[in-house]
């Protein structure tokens, strides 16, 4: 009974999951917060979530000290330490893509989040023992932005 | 007895999973509102305040536009645009949606007719070299860049559309033009016929220019194809290449940001894998370029090559900005991906030499 029960729960989720998925190689969300406050809700986002921040790239502050104007703009660097150090064993070139990125800008008072989805870049990289890798930070990306946005609203 | 609910369940759960995007799509203003948040708030903003797109409740474009020119926008986006096409949509889902946008305005839903406006496009060229082209482009190319451009503050709220644009021209009736050109867009810049000092003539020859262009609407560039990377073999071990990376950097002009290793940060300081090195780098006159043509550009950021070892080889990496950019769907971008392309390719090969 309770195979059939489980059976049921999967089929349901796996329904609930295809009516929530996204087309397009990039996601995109609008946070409803001030960019310093946007910031540190993704940074606690990408770390409950289990991955570690290994910089943050102030591209704002680049093109400023380079005489340009510009709103708040950012680059999140993630990952997680066991894949950062795998991976490349597994296929060198994925480590051009390493490690994985957000980006975050200020428009107005709200704030702009965005990567790549990691399921889109996934058919760049056929090799099998990868697709699980990709499924999981897309998986955890949408997620990561699901939570931004929430904190928003 | 246990066999029999068995059965119940798994009859259920085939049902649900048969109705779910049925029953899903039975709730519009939930759906349409969800759908909306989803795929388009991002860029039209929050109940449509605009953002990267257009101001999707602003009344004037709500008062010129009807439900056909909706689902049609939605259905094809703009190529070559930053608009994405959203064919997978289902058509109560596309329903949802135009049903959701609607709902911001007090305006009753426009009914335009679709039928064609006669009139005379050779002089309607000449007024809309006069009149439009220096919001619109020449030929109606649109305004440069991506709607609002985001990292820049704005000087007005949406950015002149592309009006050669395929899937402009697929969605627009010759009426939806001609309204547009009749009322203007009050809250953006662009202004009535009568504040033009058009007559009904001009207009229609006006329509009649427009509806022309598709027949000469530039073909989104297609989706770039390559390799995932730009690949070099160095001759050289790991802390040579590097040396000679950073110089090739420079002499392309690029300033060097930094260099690390791969697994910088993840590890303890001191651990790290020597065999496996970052240089970044950026022409900060590039980026303030590319950031205007699309602000969605940082995911490029910061321009980076990567040293690594393996099976006994040094190769030398970058992404293929040619690959990355068919993620996009900006045409503009596509050009300036072009270009990146080729830096990194002299610069791998200049390290690599």
């Amino acid at each position: 009974m309770r195979r059939y029960r489980a059976i049921f729960a999967a089929l349901l989720l796996a329904a609930l999951s295809i009516s929530a998925a996204r087309a397009g190689g990039l996601l995109l969300a609008r946070v409803d917060l001030p960019f310093p406050e946007a910031m540190t809700q993704l940074q606690d986002s990408i770390v409950s979530h289990g991955y570690t921040i290994s910089r943050v790239q102030r591209v704002d502050a680049g093109l400023r000290a380079n005489g340009y104007t510009t709103a708040a703009y950012e680059v999140v660097f993630f990952g997680k330490p066991a894949e950062m150090r795998a991976l490349p064993a597994l296929d060198p070139q994925l480590a051009a893509y390493l490690p994985l990125q957000i980006v975050i800008f200020s428009e107005r008072g709200h704030s702009l989040i965005l990567a790549a989805d990691p399921a889109k870049i996934a058919t760049f990289f056929p090799q099998p023992a990868l697709q699980p890798h990709f499924a999981a930070w897309s998986r955890d990306i949408r997620a990561i932005f699901k939570a931004v946005r929430h904190s928003g609203q | 007895m246990a066999n029999r609910r068995a059965k119940i369940y798994g009859l259920l759960a085939l049902i649900m999973s048969a109705l779910w995007p049925w029953i899903a799509a039975a709730r519009p203003a939930a759906g349409g509102a969800r759908l909306y948040d989803r795929d388009c708030a991002a860029c039209h903003g929050e109940r449509g305040r605009g953002g990267i797109g257009l101001p999707l409740s602003l009344p004037s474009f709500q008062a010129g536009v009807d439900n056909a020119y909706l689902r049609q926008t939605i259905r094809r986006g703009r190529p070559g645009r930053v608009m994405p096409a959203f064919p997978q949509l289902r058509e109560a889902q596309v329903n949802m949606l135009v049903h959701y946008i609607g709902r911001w305005s007090d305006h009753r839903p426009v009914t335009l007719v679709a039928a064609g406006i006669p009139g005379n496009a050779a002089r309607g060229a000449a007024l809309f070299a006069r009149h439009c082209a220096a919001c619109h482009g020449a030929g109606g190319a649109g305004a440069a860049g991506t709607g609002v451009t985001l990292s820049r503050p704005r000087s007005q709220p949406i950015m002149a559309p592309a009006l050669d644009n395929s899937g402009f021209l697929a969605s627009a009736s010759d009426r939806i033009i001609r309204t547009a050109l009749v009322r203007g867009r009050a809250g953006t810049p662009m202004p009535s016929s009568r504040q033009e000092g058009l007559s009904g003539q001009d207009v229609d020859d006006l329509v009649a220019y427009i509806r022309g262009l598709q027949d000469q609407a530039p073909v989104a560039t297609p989706a770039p194809s390559g390799g995932p990377d730009i690949v070099g073999v160095s001759p050289d071990g790991v802390a040579a290449t590097v040396a000679r990376l950073k110089e090739a950097v420079e002499a392309a002009n690029m300033r060097l940001i930094r260099v690390q290793y791969l697994d910088q940060g993840f590890v303890p300081a001191g651990k790290e894998n020597k065999q496996q090195v970052i240089v970044y780098s950026c022409d900060f006159g590039f980026l303030n370029t590319a950031l205007q043509v699309d602000p969605r550009v940082g995911l490029f950021l910061p321009c980076r090559v990567t040293v690594l070892r393996h099976h006994g080889k040094v190769l030398v990496m970058a992404v293929n900005p040619k690959r990355l950019s068919a993620l996009f769907n900006d045409t503009a971008l596509n050009r300036l991906c072009d270009r990146m392309y080729h830096r990194y390719r002299d610069i791998i090969e200049e390290a690599t030499f």
